[in-house]
């Protein structure tokens, strides 16, 4: 049984600058034990909100019996329930989460899928730490990985594990790897989409996101963008290899750069539409920047 | 079209594929990066794929069509009158003739400069050293005068022969040069040889208007150098000078001057005419392009040939040399007539009365005395009172006997006139003996013949009369009238002869014979009146005196020998009678004249008298023919009158319609003093614009 939680990912001593932020959603959440976050559940411990006039049905237990007796009417006493969330994490290991391994980027980051290697595990770390469940979801062309979410140490280890070991595929189809974790999701939750969004078919994967949007799911979308890719290198002639089948192009970057810059653009711009149009939450990380800043960011954000 | 540098041709379509190496060359050899974006790549670049095609396109094009017009830079095209700039390229055995026109337009000024200064330069390099050629140098006049008598190598020679040419007095016989070189081409060298002929020449219009190359041997290239200014000079020349008539001793004459005005203006002249001791002016105004004739009256006191000039006054033109010209005039004592009839002075009235009285209408009178007419029965005529006779009249004369009529022949040809009424059968035999005896120089238009048997010729009328013609151009208009109620009778019939000039009929019968006929016999004239004049009632008629009156005046007064000869030409002059025997005449030359004595001809006798033959006329002027000190004959040598006009013949007649199958080609050398060949620069200009179009293509395109 794994129950070592080192990888090369993770980096505790970073990680403890941000042990006092934790992963917490807006939305009153499902959990399957009681935790910290805001239950969708009103029961009768926690914390006291509100009173609610008695109707048949209703646990008598919850009866407020001094305002019964003062009063003669009957009211139940309504308590706030809390729970522990569930995260689904969803990593793309499309080919194109590939680029820029060549080319070390900040503090040693390479590739998009190294940054969301560091940022998964240090968020993975960060969300069992407050005991709550992460899940992990390799996609690429299909859903080749799916862990469900837990937060036992061995679950933590064997998500660390798998994401040390995640390797990236030629093709990629987001949408049906999305339907295809939506089949085996059971219980809602946060899912965070880690992904550059550089696939064929936008439309038909934020058709699956809203599948996940129609079960209440908070869906958080986090497009990861190299600085390589937001312009063309400088140079008299370059062919690109596609990292995902889709062969090569000869050109010279000095003619088209300003048309390519609008181009990339028009696609992070149509993703951030697509993405806030289906409720989700839509947050874009260049890899120029730390992941260990970006992460804070994220999560201060998110604490509100 | 021709080049200069054929090579580069040649060169320039292989350096055509240079932009295709350099776009090899410089072809980029692209970095391989992996991209994730590349399906946006994918789409930038398909876009601007028609974009760059285009652009790719056109810088090619534009580099091509800059090596192209590079290439034609230095090949140097030579379009139109330049090609023939590239003759003596040829590298094989060259004969080279070059024909240099020295006649007498080409002293012509025009903006300071002499024409023929332009000539020389041309011809200098033309005839100057080139190997594997031989030239020869042909300079071109009234006679064409080759340096050599076959195309040499001395080209130093005829380099100093161009130094030394300049324009002669004469007009340019233009076929008897082209004779001339087409011989020597002819002659010289094999098959094989290269055979050029280089005209320099102002073309004037009057001299090669009737040119004809194809004398030329077939293959002979032909290069034609135009030195005629741009602007055809203004000029006014004094183009004859003579007497209109008879000049007689103090009776008064009209002397006529005929000027050119060859500019596009009209001009007043003043013509001054100095004639010994007398001066004479004559002033009018002279058409633009055309010619006038300026009268005035003159009389001159004494008899013998007074030798003089006539000159325009106050006139600046192009060419200055035809504003005079030498002028000669033989003033004659009264003429005397003589009548050779069979009829008796006494017999009146009779045909020879009508006409002896027709000359002289009027007795003696103070200050004129009356004509000397001297009636002879032509058996009895003398062969020394018939050539001492100004003027012949024949009527009735019988039969002429063979003596007589060589005799009247001769003295046609010399210039005597000769009035012959033919009214009797055996006239037209007379007539038929004379024309024989005249030879070539008598082609009358009519054959006359005895009227057929049974035909009896009476109340004839003219049908016919050429008023601008003399005898009747006196009568103007009413000429017609005034002969439609005179009637004709008696006289011979007429056959018209094929092949003679018609103009020489007169006057015609209803029944189409020929009433009068004048024609020309070598210097004298022949008249035939076809009429008897005793059964016409002519002599009645207002019209008859005044008619013979006109027609002995024309008769004597054509004297075609003292008319100017043109200078340079060959000439051949029967003297007058008076002037023989030849032993102990001799010619003088006008007194600025260079000529050596034996250029000046000879004098040699003839059957009919004394012939002056040289084979050139000399320089203008007047030269005289004397016995001891008198004058015997003078002759006036003097520019031809085509040298005067200074028009130029267009290009296109000369390569086209007389080039006679000829390569021939035209140039310029005035253009040539314009940047020449600027058709070279205008394609650097253009070669240059392709590459800066090329470099604004690259900006516009952001490559």
């Amino acid at each position: 049984m794994l129950t070592r939680t080192t990888s090369r990912f993770l980096d505790l001593r970073a990680l403890a600058t941000l042990q006092r932020l934790r992963f917490t959603t807006k939305r009153r959440i499902d959990g399957a034990y009681s935790g910290r976050h805001q239950s969708r559940q009103l029961g009768g411990s926690g914390e006291f909100v509100d009173f609610r006039e008695y109707t048949p049905g209703d646990d008598l237990r919850r009866l407020d019996w001094k305002v019964l007796a003062r009063t003669g009417r009957t009211y139940l006493r309504l308590y706030q329930d809390e729970t522990n969330l569930t995260c689904t994490m969803l990593l793309d290991a499309s080919g194109s989460m590939r680029f820029g391994g060549e080319a070390h980027g900040v503090d040693g980051v390479g590739s998009k899928l190294e940054y969301a290697q560091y940022f998964a595990t240090a968020l993975t770390h960060l969300i069992t730490s407050g005991q709550d469940q992460v899940g992990l979801a390799i996609a690429a062309e299909r859903l080749h990985k799916f862990l469900p979410p837990a937060s036992t140490p061995q679950h933590v280890a064997r998500v660390n594990a798998e994401i040390e070991r995640v390797r990236t595929w030629p093709s990629t189809n987001l949408g049906t790897s999305l339907r295809q974790l939506f089949a085996r999701l059971t219980r809602r939750g946060v899912l965070l989409v880690i992904s550059d969004f550089l696939c064929d078919d936008l439309e038909d994967t934020f058709a699956a996101v809203r599948l996940f949007r129609a079960r209440y799911w908070e869906v958080i979308a986090l497009h990861l963008v190299h600085p390589f890719e937001e312009s063309l290198p400088a140079g008299t002639a370059f062919r690109f290899e596609g990292l995902e089948e889709d062969g090569e192009v000869n050109c010279s970057p000095a003619e088209i750069s300003k048309a390519y810059e609008e181009r990339f653009e028009a696609h992070c711009t149509a993703v951030r539409s697509m993405a806030l149009a289906t409720g989700c939450d839509y947050r874009r990380v260049s890899t120029a920047t730390h992941y260990l800043q970006t992460l804070s960011g994220f999560l201060v954000e998110r604490a509100g | 079209m021709s080049f200069l540098h054929f090579w580069a041709i040649p060169a320039g379509a292989a350096a055509l594929s240079v932009p295709f190496i350099v776009h090899w060359l410089t072809k980029p050899r692209p970095t391989r990066i992996p991209l994730s974006t590349v399906r946006f790549v994918r789409e930038v670049v398909q876009q601007r794929r028609a974009r760059n095609r285009l652009r790719d396109l056109l810088i090619l094009l534009l580099r091509v069509a800059a090596i192209a017009l590079f290439a034609a830079v230095i090949a140097r095209p030579l379009i139109g009158s330049r090609a023939p700039a590239a003759i003596g390229d040829n590298q094989s055995q060259t004969v080279k003739v070059v024909l240099l026109d020295v006649s007498q337009s080409l002293a012509a000024t025009s903006q300071g400069f002499q024409t023929f200064e332009r000539a020389r330069p041309i011809a200098a390099k033309q005839v100057g050293y080139s190997a594997n050629t031989q030239a020869n140098l042909i300079l071109a006049a009234a006679s064409p005068q080759p340096i050599f008598d076959r195309p040499s190598t001395n080209f130093s020679t005829l380099v100093d022969e161009v130094a030394k040419a300049k324009p002669l007095p004469q007009r340019l016989q233009v076929q008897a040069s082209l004779n001339a070189a087409a011989e020597m081409l002819a002659h010289a060298g094999g098959d094989k040889v290269r055979r050029e002929l280089i005209v320099i020449s102002d073309f004037q219009r009057s001299n090669w208007a009737a040119a004809d190359f194809s004398v030329l041997p077939t293959e002979t290239v032909i290069q034609l150098e135009s030195i005629a200014p741009t602007e055809t000079p203004a000029n006014l020349a004094i183009l004859r000078v003579g007497s209109q008539g008879r000049v007689e001793r103090g009776r008064a004459f009209r002397l006529e001057i005929e000027v050119g005005n060859y500019s596009p203006t009209p001009r007043p002249v003043t013509v001054e005419v100095v004639l010994g001791e007398s001066l004479f002016r004559a002033t009018g105004q002279c058409s633009a392009g055309g010619r006038s004739t300026l009268v005035t009256e003159a009389t001159l006191p004494t008899e013998g040939w007074h030798v003089g000039e006539a000159r325009l006054a106050g006139v600046e033109d192009g060419l200055s040399s035809d504003n005079s010209r030498p002028v000669v005039l033989q003033v004659h004592p009264q003429p005397t007539y003589l009548l050779l009839t069979r009829q008796s002075a006494e017999t009146r009235p009779s045909s020879s009365y009508f006409l002896e009285r027709a000359i002289s209408p009027v007795a003696a009178k103070e200050g004129r005395a009356a004509e000397k007419i001297v009636r002879v029965d032509p058996s009895r005529a003398t062969r020394e009172a018939i050539t001492e006779a100004d003027l012949l009249l024949l009527d009735h004369p019988g039969k002429l006997s063979e003596e007589t009529l060589q005799l009247l022949a001769a003295l046609l040809r010399r210039g005597r006139g000769v009035l012959y009424v033919a009214a009797e059968p055996i006239d037209a035999t007379n007539l038929k003996l004379l024309a024989n005896a005249a030879g070539t120089s008598l082609q009358m238009p009519v054959e006359f013949a005895p009227p057929p048997a049974g035909q009896v010729r009476k109340n004839l009328f003219l049908a016919n009369v050429r008023q601008r013609q003399v005898p009747f151009t006196v009568f103007g208009e009413e000429a017609s009238a005034m002969f439609s109620p005179v009637r004709f009778s008696g006289g011979l019939s007429s056959r018209r002869v094929e092949g003679t000039l018609l103009d020489d009929v007169l006057a015609t019968y209803n029944d189409q014979s020929a009433c009068l006929v004048v024609t020309a016999c070598g210097a004298g004239t022949l008249a035939v009146l076809n009429a008897e004049l005793n059964s016409s009632n002519l002599p009645s008629s207002p019209a008859f005196v005044p008619m013979i009156g006109e027609l002995t005046g024309h008769l004597l007064g054509r004297d075609r020998s003292l008319e100017a000869v043109p200078s340079g030409e060959p000439l051949a002059v029967y003297l007058p009678s008076a002037a023989s025997p030849v032993s102990g005449l001799r010619i003088i030359p006008p007194a600025m004249n260079t000529l050596e004595s034996g250029s000046l001809g000879e004098l040699h006798e003839e059957n009919v008298g004394v012939m002056w033959q040289a084979a050139e006329a000399g320089p203008p002027g007047v030269y005289e023919v004397k016995r001891a000190t008198q004058t015997v004959f003078a002759l006036a040598s003097a520019i031809p009158a085509d040298e005067a006009d200074l028009a130029t013949l267009a290009a296109d007649v000369m390569t086209d319609r007389l080039s006679g199958g000829r390569d021939v080609k035209y140039r310029s050398a005035l253009r040539d003093e314009e940047p020449r060949d600027d058709l070279w620069s205008w394609l650097a200009v253009a070669c240059l614009s392709c590459a800066l179009m090329e470099v604004l293509g690259l900006r516009l395109f952001k490559s």
